[in-house]
């Protein structure tokens, strides 16, 4: 009955993704793994003095099968109905005037990847100077088989961190490329930094900058990697710097401010301009206050901010309440800043209990209300309004065996699922550990599985080594889909995944 | 003779169950150093473990009257603060129970974002970066029995991240670059725009494209995964577009001009006065 298919599997992955084979980036990515091959080799077999140098190495393999959403079309004259909708069977199919197909969305075949991950860090120090170290972190991407239609598996090489630190007690400087994590988020840049500690004050302030990396990516913006912004990428990267300052004016408080700028550069043009704060104050055993805050002076708006106060009533109870707010920040160099996107508002409760050592409960509810939109019309209204709650709970009679359970809910547009969850676990061996988790799970709304059920069972084992750790996962998923779910995806697939992680060189007692 | 025998040995168990039983047993002869004077029941006040940093580094001398450095690196790790580096050596000290302060509660992996910014430094008396990137990394190893560490999302979340990016449970952008990482994948396996605005997935619904906006506000991070901000314009635009305005309440252009004006000359001749 299909004809004429449109947009066959491997149409839609040649269109949707650069996935061209760029034979430079391939030998780049081979001459980095020898390079560092060899670093590792060469202090493994002595040639660096001991306490000089350690390494770690990550490695994940996957093995990923998933059905990809393709396009499709049928002749008109198999079609029932009129107008811009019709029916193709129980599949509703779109038609245009005057043409001789409808066309519609269905899952395509399976599509199977093998992603390669491999993450790379390098400590080296006792060059002569004390505190003076190198530290390198990347990764490395690929797949042994398969299309790449895994997030950025056609760029092989990522420096994430690489500078020079010299490290004392009253300072540190660092000049390289390397990130600044608080509460405005992960953000790289290839500059420098400078640390200041005050301790009588026990004031710290940091002041930081360069040209900036793009928030959650190790690649500036003009770079290939952001190239499918098309006509909207600038032509130039930022600058980036900021100021950050922490205190614990009282012993039982403390509190971070941080200030942060982002202007492309040669155009003048600011990206984003941000400010943060955040604080903890402990006034007495088993209550805790904590709060954070940001402010976008680009934008002129609160960002997100949160309140939690905690109660530890005894080793077996505890709660803790929150408020919260959230409105997502956007650089000037998007236009999704003028779309005004609506902010939420909300509470959450939380609850543990553990009546007795080997069992322990807890529970959490939500709710969320969103801001005036202006935007609602009669026939597709959003709910201003979600809920989440959840429970889970854990025994473990004996020191080896583990039972876990859980359950969640989630009552919104877009977002609603119901999901549960088992989990069993045991240590057969002092080093080895192996379980087994059920899952089943339905989403309803925008990209879910529709009213259908996504049902899992999965086994998983951990063996830790002298030297590190083994790991692997599997799991087989069916999706049980409705009669009308021919233009949902299909999500049944089976999954794996195989790690690795050992460190190299001076061992301080810890492996990962 | 044997009568006053029984009577006392009587009494005497009787009495040792009795203190036994109060808590105290005579026979319980343990020495200074075998005790564990679990942290804080005895010797400290109520917070002391969140707060003795600063006793400790005014003057460890006190603190070496019981402990022994050793003591203090049960919980401290390397490199350790000064102040116990300082501490007069003894062979042995008393042990310290090792615990985690009453704010680590099972909700703790979730919310401690704002104390591990506000206090690295306290994060770092107890913990060393490996324990922060064994969650804040690519893997996906379950935790082994009483082990919470294998990986900030659980495994194969990525088969269910749709609800939690939609319903922000967590800020994804934090990590993933939208463009780069989130757009690209849902492009290539069918879910992201290619540029048409007439097949557009949302569930095949056909009104989907006249009643958006409401969405589209609440979840504007959601839409630019799939979408190009070419697909927006394409409508929203005075330059080419249906001119349909996009901007929402408390719009305040002349803000906007004032920090960057291309970006009003993506859609507009001129910026706003």
């Amino acid at each position: 009955m299909k004809c004429d298919q449109v947009g066959d599997d491997n149409r839609t992955v040649a269109d949707g993704v650069s996935t061209t084979y760029e034979p430079w980036r391939r030998r780049r990515t081979i001459a980095a793994t020898v390079i560092v091959g060899a670093a590792f080799a060469a202090g493994h077999i002595g040639s660096l003095e001991a306490q000089q140098w350690r390494g770690r190495a990550h490695t994940r393999v996957q093995y990923v099968q998933a059905r990809t959403l393709v396009w499709d079309s049928v002749a008109v004259d198999q079609t029932t109905g009129d107008g811009s909708l019709r029916l193709s069977g129980t599949t509703q199919v779109r038609c245009a005037p005057a043409t001789d197909y409808c066309y519609f969305s269905r899952a395509g075949q399976t599509r199977v990847t093998s992603p390669v991950t491999q993450d790379v860090d390098l400590n080296v120090w006792g060059f002569g100077v004390q505190g003076l170290r190198l530290y390198g972190n990347a990764r490395f991407r690929g797949a042994i088989s398969g299309t790449d239609f895994w997030p950025r598996a056609d760029d092989h090489v990522d420096l994430l961190a690489g500078y020079l630190e010299l490290q004392r007690s009253r300072y540190r400087v660092r000049l390289g490329r390397d990130y600044q994590v608080s509460g405005l988020g992960y953000y790289g840049y290839d500059g420098g930094s400078a640390v200041l500690r005050l301790r009588p004050a026990r004031l710290e302030v940091e002041a930081y900058g360069g040209i900036g990396l793009e928030r959650g990516l190790a690649d500036r913006l003009d770079s290939d990697a952001l190239s499918s912004l098309d006509e909207f990428q600038p032509r130039n990267s930022n600058f980036l710097f900021g100021v950050r300052a922490s205190a614990r004016p009282v012993a039982r408080a403390s509190v971070e401010a941080i200030y942060q700028r982002e202007e492309e550069r040669g155009a003048g043009g600011l990206a984003s301009e941000r400010v943060g704060v955040e604080a903890t104050y402990t006034p007495t055993a088993g209550i805790w206050l904590q709060g954070h805050a940001d402010y976008d002076l680009a934008t002129d708006w609160w960002g997100k901010a949160g309140a939690t106060v905690g109660w530890s009533v005894n080793p077996q109870v505890f709660v803790e309440g929150k408020f919260f707010r959230y409105r997502p920040v956007f650089s000037l160099q998007t236009i999704w800043a003028a779309f005004n996107p609506t902010p939420y508002t909300g509470w959450g409760v939380s609850v543990g209990l553990r009546p007795i050592d080997d069992l322990s409960f807890s529970l959490l509810g939500e709710r969320r209300d969103y801001g005036e939109t202006d935007a609602e019309v009669p026939f597709e209204v959003t709910t201003d309004r979600t809920w989440r709650a959840g429970g889970s709970a854990s025994w473990q009679p004996q020191e080896k065996w583990r039972l876990d359970g859980g359950y969640w809910v989630n009552l919104s547009f877009g977002s609603a699922t119901s999901t549960g969850q088992f989990r069993v676990s045991a240590q057969p061996l002092d080093k080895l550990s192996v379980g087994g988790r059920f899952s089943a799970f339905q989403q309803i709304g925008e990209f879910r599985v529709g009213e259908g059920r996504v049902w899992s069972v999965g086994a998983e084992a951990q063996w830790d080594t002298p030297v590190g750790t083994l790991w692997g996962s599997v799991d087989r998923y069916r999706h049980d889909r409705q009669e009308n779910d021919d233009v949902l995806p299909d999500w049944t697939q089976t999954r794996a995944s195989f790690g690795m992680s050992f460190y190299l060189g001076t061992e301080p007692g810890r492996t990962p | 003779m044997k009568a006053r025998r029984i009577v006392a040995v009587s009494i005497g168990v009787g009495l040792s169950v009795l203190l036994a039983a109060w808590g105290w047993a005579p026979t319980e002869a343990q020495s200074v150093a075998d005790r564990e004077f679990a942290y804080p029941r005895q010797m400290h006040p109520a917070g002391w473990l969140e707060t003795h940093g600063q006793e400790a580094g005014a003057d460890a001398t006190d603190c070496a009257a019981c402990h022994a450095p050793s003591s203090c690196r049960s919980c401290h790790v390397e490199p350790v603060p000064t102040p116990i580096s300082r501490m007069p050596a003894r062979e042995a000290g008393i042990p310290i129970a090792r615990r985690a302060p009453d704010y680590h509660v099972p909700t703790w992996s979730e919310n401690h974002k704002a104390r591990a910014a506000a206090n690295t430094a306290q994060c770092q008396t107890c913990h060393t970066p490996d324990a922060c990137s064994s969650c804040h990394t690519t893997s996906a190893a379950a935790p082994p029995p009483g082990k919470r560490t294998g990986g900030y999302h659980v495994g194969n979340f990525q088969i269910q991240h749709s609800a939690a990016a939609f319903g922000r449970e967590v800020e994804c952008a934090t990590c993933h670059n939208p463009e780069a990482f989130c757009r690209d994948c849902h492009v290539s396996r069918g879910l992201g725009s290619e540029g048409r605005s007439d097949r557009g997935f949302h569930n095949e619904n056909p009104t989907w494209l006249f009643g958006h906006g409401q969405a589209a506000r609440q979840g504007l991070e959601s839409c630019a995964t799939c979408h190009s901000q070419g697909d927006c314009l394409s409508c929203h635009s005075a330059l080419g577009g249906r001119n349909i305005n996009p901007h929402g309440p408390g719009f305040d252009a002349e803000q906007l001009r004032s920090k960057n004006e291309a970006m009003c000359l993506t859609c507009h001749l001129s910026v706003p006065e």
